[in-house]
């Protein structure tokens, strides 16, 4: 990032090599569609060209991407890019089965529907931490906030998600 | 919630499994028992497809250096700073005289509203400092009417209060347009846009504090601070309708 900053184009396209997958992948999880999340994650490395002079030098580039990708997804929803989920086949089949091992989209869908009904914050933290696997520290600079409201929308998060999905555990 | 609850909820892992100490924990413990439940429900991430190539319109080369975002804050600040007085040498300083202290109190106020606001609404890691921004414009207000001195209340309301309203709002809203679009070079934030406003806003009420001749109270309220409250709901507002050209944070 700081070859990028001070002028270094081919640091840019090892920063897209780099993290584009992981960002795309965060993009499909919070859009849940594959051609908005396409669009988003060109939005993002516009918006990396654009405000590198924002980044502060010796900071974490990967909050940093993952804090303009998210603002980025959010933007996208906000003007109604964002599509509903309805059908276990608009999961598509980048959707990891929810239990290793197991192709179970009844249930997969089950435990989507919980995830669309938290709070946007806690869903965001939850994912940022489950499944993009930040630390708390990471979360807290991706959206914005002290590292224990971070650590406070994930644990009310989890606790809800384990209320909705209650059944799930019993059914099991 | 205790530490080791709290160490699972950070390192608890359905890909790996917990630390000696930690299983032992959670076997004993039904909250993280729960957790580590769901954990497994939730399942690690997927295999998303592929990203796309690089749209060749992104193409950085010959970009050159970037330019720090504080070279750009720091003008905006120099430039509102600049405005207020530039406005009050235009105006010109008559207003009514009160105690000294409460109206050097309150000039230095709304100086430093301009300043910690404007740097605050463009600086990327500046929420303490909107909140500050916040809390300047609320002392600010309170200062300008805890100084009213209930002088200039002869002239009609509306006629002395029209050049007021007229004043602040020309003053501030070039300033807004600025800060606005100076906003959209990053993520959007309402705070960020209530910072902007406030500092935009306080340089006109900076020119009117030293202006105005009429220190009545309902003055004050309807033509000095009402319009700068007005105009950061509409700035708030309008950043909703302008298009973001960079989401930074």
């Amino acid at each position: 990032m700081a070859r990028f900053c001070s002028g270094d184009s081919a640091a840019f396209e090892a920063l897209y090599r780099r993290y584009a997958g992981l960002l795309h992948g965060h993009l499909c999880r919070l859009i849940r569609s594959p051609s908005a999340a396409d669009d988003a994650l060109q939005l993002t490395f516009a918006s990396v060209i654009r405000s590198r002079g924002r980044f502060t030098p010796g900071a974490r580039v990967k909050p940093w991407l993952y804090a303009i990708a998210t603002n980025a997804a959010r933007d996208l929803f906000r003007r109604g890019r964002g599509e509903e989920l309805s059908t276990p086949e608009q999961l598509g089949a980048w959707a990891e089965p929810v239990q290793p091992g197991v192709q179970d989209r009844g249930l997969e869908l089950r435990v989507r529907r919980a995830l669309e009904a938290l709070p946007p914050a806690q869903r965001e933290a939850i994912m940022l931490h489950r499944w993009e696997g930040l630390s708390f520290a990471e979360i807290a600079e991706v959206v914005g906030v002290s590292e224990t409201a971070a650590k406070v929308r994930a644990h009310r998060g989890y606790e809800r998600l384990r209320e909705l999905l209650a059944d799930l555990k019993e059914d099991g | 919630m205790s530490r080791t609850c709290d160490r699972i909820l950070r390192e608890g892992s359905p890909q790996g499994p917990l630390s000696a100490e930690l299983a032992e924990h959670a076997r004993g413990c039904r909250d993280c028992t729960a957790t580590l439940e769901t954990f497994a429900l939730l399942g690690g991430p997927g295999a998303p497809p592929p990203p796309p190539p690089l749209d060749p319109r992104l193409d950085p080369s010959g970009l050159g250096k970037a330019r720090p975002w504080w070279v750009a804050a720091a003008l905006a600040v120099l430039l509102l700073l600049a405005t207020a007085f530039g406005a009050v040498l235009a105006l010109g300083v008559r207003g009514a005289p009160g105690h000294p202290l409460m109206g050097g109190l309150t000039a230095a106020s709304l100086l430093l509203l301009i300043a910690v606001g404007t740097w605050s609404a463009l600086s990327p890691h500046g929420r303490r400092l909107r909140l500050i921004t916040v809390g300047l414009a609320a002392v600010a207000a309170l200062l300008i009417v805890a100084g009213a001195t209930g002088e200039g209340g002869a002239l009609p309301f509306w006629r002395a209060g029209l050049p007021c309203l007229a004043t602040e709002v020309g003053a501030t809203l070039p300033l807004l347009a600025l800060l606005l679009w100076l906003l959209t070079r990053s993520s959007p934030g309402a705070l960020k846009v209530v910072a902007a406003g406030l500092a935009g806003g306080a340089a006109g009420v900076f020119a009117l504090h030293l202006h105005c001749p009429v220190s009545t109270v309902s003055h004050l309220v309807v033509f000095h601070l009402l319009p700068w409250a007005v105009l950061t709901g509409v700035a708030l507002t309008v950043r909703r309708w302008m298009r973001t050209r960079s989401f930074a944070p």
